[in-house]
């Protein structure tokens, strides 16, 4: 008897003991317990009961109410990535909070990656993503640009959290803008085609032009993985000095050639991570002024 | 005293109160209504049977466990007394047998033990550090191991 041919009801007992990092350290081991693990997703959502708060669990079991397709494993990725919250189709809410910020030791600062929006595009060939974003309550610039999802497929160009280390090429890429010596502030750094950076640029323009609006990001087929990132960059401090606050929202609205929206899960990362407050004013005002059908109660 | 036989035919002779840590041989002598009959254990082996007895007989006084609260049930401590720990210095062949045979006697405190162990030998481990811990080989194909560590890839360096 080992660990991947025990009893589904012994798993159980011993995943319980386990955060939902070491699930997932264990999701990839072999595949007897990826099996176990994909076929019994309560021993995820019983990991995300450990693991948060009921604030946090709140919103968690909202996505899954929401989405009742999405596996809870999902879910989690999605609370570990905790900066972007589902509320709805294709909306999703970020906050960015002061004292969450300082618990990695320094505040986000201008030119720091902020996160990443994880588009799903499938074997897609064309389409767009458009995205609106919202400046809450104060002036909150960000630069908006594409990268894909090559890092486990180009050696040597991926850099680990907190080693400071930008790749030179990847510098070079986007044409020395001081903005980017932010970008791997605390996380690992995927690579960026050269097209890809000329797609920030070009992004990167439109946000600032428009301040806040909607704007598309074309699909760059010959780089077309799974999945597209798109990073934000601050250009400001994200924060209201006199509340701590920031929010941004962001709609993000997945185009393919039919004109038809793909409802798939878009993962999303970042560290600087806290959950909105509902009853927050600023909330209720992204939320009226956006008309997004708001996934949190208001209680 | 109350007379247990093992899957491979061992007879042990075991204090009743002893005996009834486990649920499952309490039902049996309640059923049966008669302490001297024998009493056939024939999922677990004799060298399993002792060990499980072992930890029986420690802790035949223990109080019935209390019931979780909400709170417990969220947080799960993995702390286990000095004398389970010793005890549960065993290779990992016999641990799973006791954790199999504690879920099929059903022994919860055992079984809870026996869990924590396993638990606490997976905490803090890399995928490549558990597969060496437990012996597991690792059969997916390179495509597949790719795949389901993007899909992991939320719970990196943390």
């Amino acid at each position: 008897m080992h660990l991947d041919t025990l009893p589904i009801e012994i798993s159980y007992g011993i995943f319980q003991y386990v955060t939902l990092y070491e699930i997932a350290a264990i999701d990839q081991t072999c595949r007897a317990l990826h099996s176990v693990l994909s076929t019994n997703e309560d021993i995820w959502r019983n990991g995300l009961l450990r693991d948060y708060t009921r604030e946090g669990l709140h919103y968690a079991v909202q996505m899954k109410q929401e989405m009742p397709d999405l596996h809870w494993r999902m879910i989690c990725a999605s609370m570990a990535y905790q900066w972007w919250f589902y509320i709805g189709d294709a909306n999703y809410v970020m906050q960015i909070h002061d004292k969450k910020a300082r618990v990695h030791g320094q505040l986000p600062v201008p030119g720091s990656n902020i996160g990443f929006l994880m588009v799903p595009w499938a074997k897609r060939t064309s389409g767009a993503v458009f995205i609106r974003i919202a400046y809450v309550p104060t002036g909150i610039r960000f630069r908006v640009f594409c990268c894909y999802q090559l890092a486990h497929d180009v050696p040597g160009i991926r850099t680990k959290r907190g080693d400071g280390k930008v790749p030179v090429d990847f510098a070079e890429r986007i044409n020395g803008n001081p903005l980017v010596c932010g970008y791997d502030a605390g996380h690992s750094l995927d690579s960026v085609p050269n097209d890809a950076a000329w797609a920030g640029e070009t992004v990167a323009r439109s946000v600032r032009e428009h301040f806040v609006g909607e704007f598309s990001i074309p699909r760059i087929p010959q780089y077309g993985g799974k999945w597209q990132k798109i990073a934000l960059l601050l250009e400001e401090e994200p924060f209201d000095r006199d509340s701590g606050l920031g929010l941004v929202y962001v709609r993000l609205v997945r185009v393919d050639e039919a004109g038809e929206f793909d409802n798939s899960f878009s993962m999303l990362w970042h560290e600087y991570a806290a959950y909105p407050d509902p009853d927050s004013s600023i909330f209720r005002q992204v939320v009226e002024d956006h008309n997004v059908r708001s996934g949190f109660g208001s209680s | 005293m109350v007379k247990l036989t093992s899957s491979d035919g061992e007879s042990f002779d075991v204090e009743k109160d002893v005996a009834e840590r486990s649920v499952l041989i309490k039902n049996m002598i309640e059923d049966v209504g008669d302490d001297s009959t024998e009493i056939p254990i024939p999922n677990v082996t004799a060298n399993v049977l002792k060990k499980v007895l072992e930890w029986c007989e420690h802790h035949k006084s223990d109080p019935a466990p209390a019931t979780e609260d909400d709170t417990d049930a969220r947080k799960k401590s993995t702390d286990i007394d000095e004398w389970d720990q010793k005890f549960m210095q065993v290779d990992q062949e016999m641990l799973f047998e006791i954790i199999l045979a504690a879920n099929y006697l059903d022994i919860k405190a055992l079984l809870e033990v026996g869990c924590k162990t396993v638990a606490n030998m997976i905490k803090g481990k890399t995928p490549e550090e558990i597969r060496r811990t437990f012996n597991i080989q690792n059969d997916f194909t390179p495509e597949e191991e790719a795949q389901i560590r993007r899909e992991n890839e939320w719970a990196e360096d943390r």
